[in-house]
C-alpha cells in the first residue's frame, strides 16, 4: 500500500495520552454515591423480596388454618343437611355419635314393625295407632330442632333432644317386643291346637 | 497487556463479584480514565461522558458474573462504555449517514509525521462531525473493525470506510491549520 499514514501513525503513537482523560473534579463522590446508592437499592430489594415472601406464606399459612377451622363445621352440617336438619350432629362429635346409634335403633325397630305388619300380624287399627304415634314424634322433634337452632348450646334442649330419642327408641321397642311375644304365643297355640 | 491487565486486577474482580463495595470503588479508581476517554470521545460532552462512564460501571458490576474472562476485564467493559455511550448519542438523534460508494474516491494527504501536542489532536478530533467523529474514535482508537462498527452503527460496511477517510482527511486539514497557526 502506500506509506504510513500520518493520522494513524500520531493517534498510535499518542494512545496513551488520548486515554488519559481526567473527568470534572468530584466524580469520585459522585460515583461514590452511585455506588452506594445501588448496593443500597439491592439490598433493600432483597429485602423487599424476602418481606413479601413471609407475607404471602402467612396469607397461605392463615388461609389454611380458616379452611382448617371451617371444614369440620362444614362438614357437620353438610350431614345435618343431609338429614335436611338441625340436629345433635351440629352440636359436637360425641352427640353426633349417640344421634347416630338412636336414629339406627329406632330404624331397626321401625323395620322390625314393618316385617310384622307385612306379615299381617298388624291390624289397620293398630297401624293406624302407630302411625299417629310417629307423627307425634315428628311434630315433638321439629319443636325440638328449632330450640336447638334458637340455643345451639343449650345443656337443657341437648338433654330434651337425648330424652326424645330414649322415648321413641323405647316405646318402639317396647311395641315390637310386645308383638313379638304375641306372635310367638299364636305360634304356640297353633302348634298346639294342630297336635 | 491486554491479557495481563486480567491477571494484575483478579483478586479485585473476584471481590467485585461479592459485591464488595471497596473493591468496586477501586476498580473504578484503575479503569476510570481510559473508560471515561471512551465516552468522551464518542459524546463530546464532559458531564454526558462522565454519567454514561459511571452507570456504565455499575452495570457492569451488576453483571460481572456474565465476565467468563474470555477477553480482558478492561476490554469487557469498554464494550459495555461503548455500547452506553452509541446509545446516548442517538438520543439526540445523531443520524450515522451513509455515504455512497461513488462519492468515496477521496484522495489521502500524505504528509510528513511530525509531532504534534496531544491536546491538538484531542481538539481536532472533538472538532469533527458526530459521524466522523465517531467512526475514527472506534477504528483508531478502539480498535473495531469496519464490520464490527457498521454492525454497532447501523451503517453499510463502505459507508464505515469512507467515513474514516473523511475523518481522517479532516483531522488532517485541522493539523496543519494548528501547525500553520502555532508558527505564526
Amino acid at each position: 500500500m502506500k506509506e504510513k499514514d500520518y493520522i494513524e501513525e500520531i493517534i498510535l503513537k499518542n494512545l496513551e495520552e488520548l486515554n488519559d482523560n481526567e473527568p470534572q473534579d468530584g466524580h469520585f463522590e459522585r460515583f461514590e454515591a452511585k455506588l452506594k446508592s445501588q448496593n443500597k437499592k439491592k439490598r433493600i430489594t432483597l429485602n423487599v423480596v424476602w418481606k413479601v415472601a413471609a407475607a404471602v406464606i402467612f396469607v397461605l399459612l392463615a388461609v389454611n388454618q380458616v379452611a382448617i377451622y371451617m371444614s369440620p363445621e362444614k362438614l357437620t352440617t353438610k350431614i345435618a343437611n343431609a338429614k335436611n336438619d338441625i340436629s345433635l350432629a351440629s352440636v359436637s362429635e360425641e352427640y353426633e355419635e349417640v344421634e347416630i346409634y338412636y336414629t339406627n335403633a329406632i330404624d331397626a325397630g321401625l323395620t322390625q314393625w314393618n316385617t310384622l305388619s307385612n306379615e299381617g300380624f298388624i291390624s289397620a287399627e293398630e297401624q293406624e295407632m302407630m302411625d299417629t304415634e310417629l307423627a307425634e314424634f315428628e311434630t315433638r322433634f321439629k319443636d325440638l330442632q328449632e330450640d336447638l337452632a334458637a340455643n345451639p348450646n343449650d345443656e337443657r334442649v341437648i338433654n330434651a333432644m337425648l330424652e326424645y330419642y330414649q322415648t321413641k327408641l323405647g316405646i318402639i321397642n317396647m311395641i315390637v317386643n310386645k308383638l313379638e311375644e304375641v306372635k310367638q304365643q299364636q305360634k304356640n297355640t297353633e302348634h298346639e291346637i294342630e297336635i | 497487556m491486554e491479557t495481563l491487565y486480567k491477571n494484575i486486577h483478579q483478586e479485585i474482580i473476584d471481590q467485585c463479584r461479592q459485591g464488595n463495595e471497596k473493591a468496586q470503588f477501586q476498580l473504578y479508581k484503575l479503569y476510570y480514565k481510559a473508560m471515561y476517554s471512551v465516552s468522551v470521545r464518542i459524546l463530546n460532552d464532559e458531564m454526558e461522558a462522565e454519567d454514561v462512564m459511571q452507570e456504565a460501571f455499575l452495570k457492569a458490576f451488576k453483571k460481572i458474573d456474565t465476565y467468563k474472562g474470555e477477553v480482558s476485564f478492561g476490554a469487557w467493559l469498554k464494550k459495555i462504555v461503548v455500547n452506553r455511550s452509541l446509545d446516548q448519542l442517538k438520543k439526540r438523534k445523531v443520524q450515522f449517514e451513509e455515504v455512497s460508494e461513488k462519492n468515496s474516491q477521496i484522495a489521502e494527504y500524505q504528509m510528513e509525521t511530525k509531532e504534534v501536542n496531544v491536546n491538538t489532536i484531542k481538539k481536532a478530533i472533538q472538532k469533527l462531525p458526530d459521524g466522523y467523529r465517531v467512526v475514527l474514535s472506534l477504528y483508531l482508537i478502539e480498535g473495531y473493525d469496519h464490520d464490527e462498527i457498521s454492525q454497532i452503527l447501523g451503517i453499510s460496511n463502505s459507508s464505515s470506510r469512507t467515513q474514516l477517510l473523511r475523518a481522517k482527511n479532516k483531522l488532517r486539514e485541522q493539523l496543519k491549520d494548528e501547525e500553520i497557526f502555532s508558527y505564526n
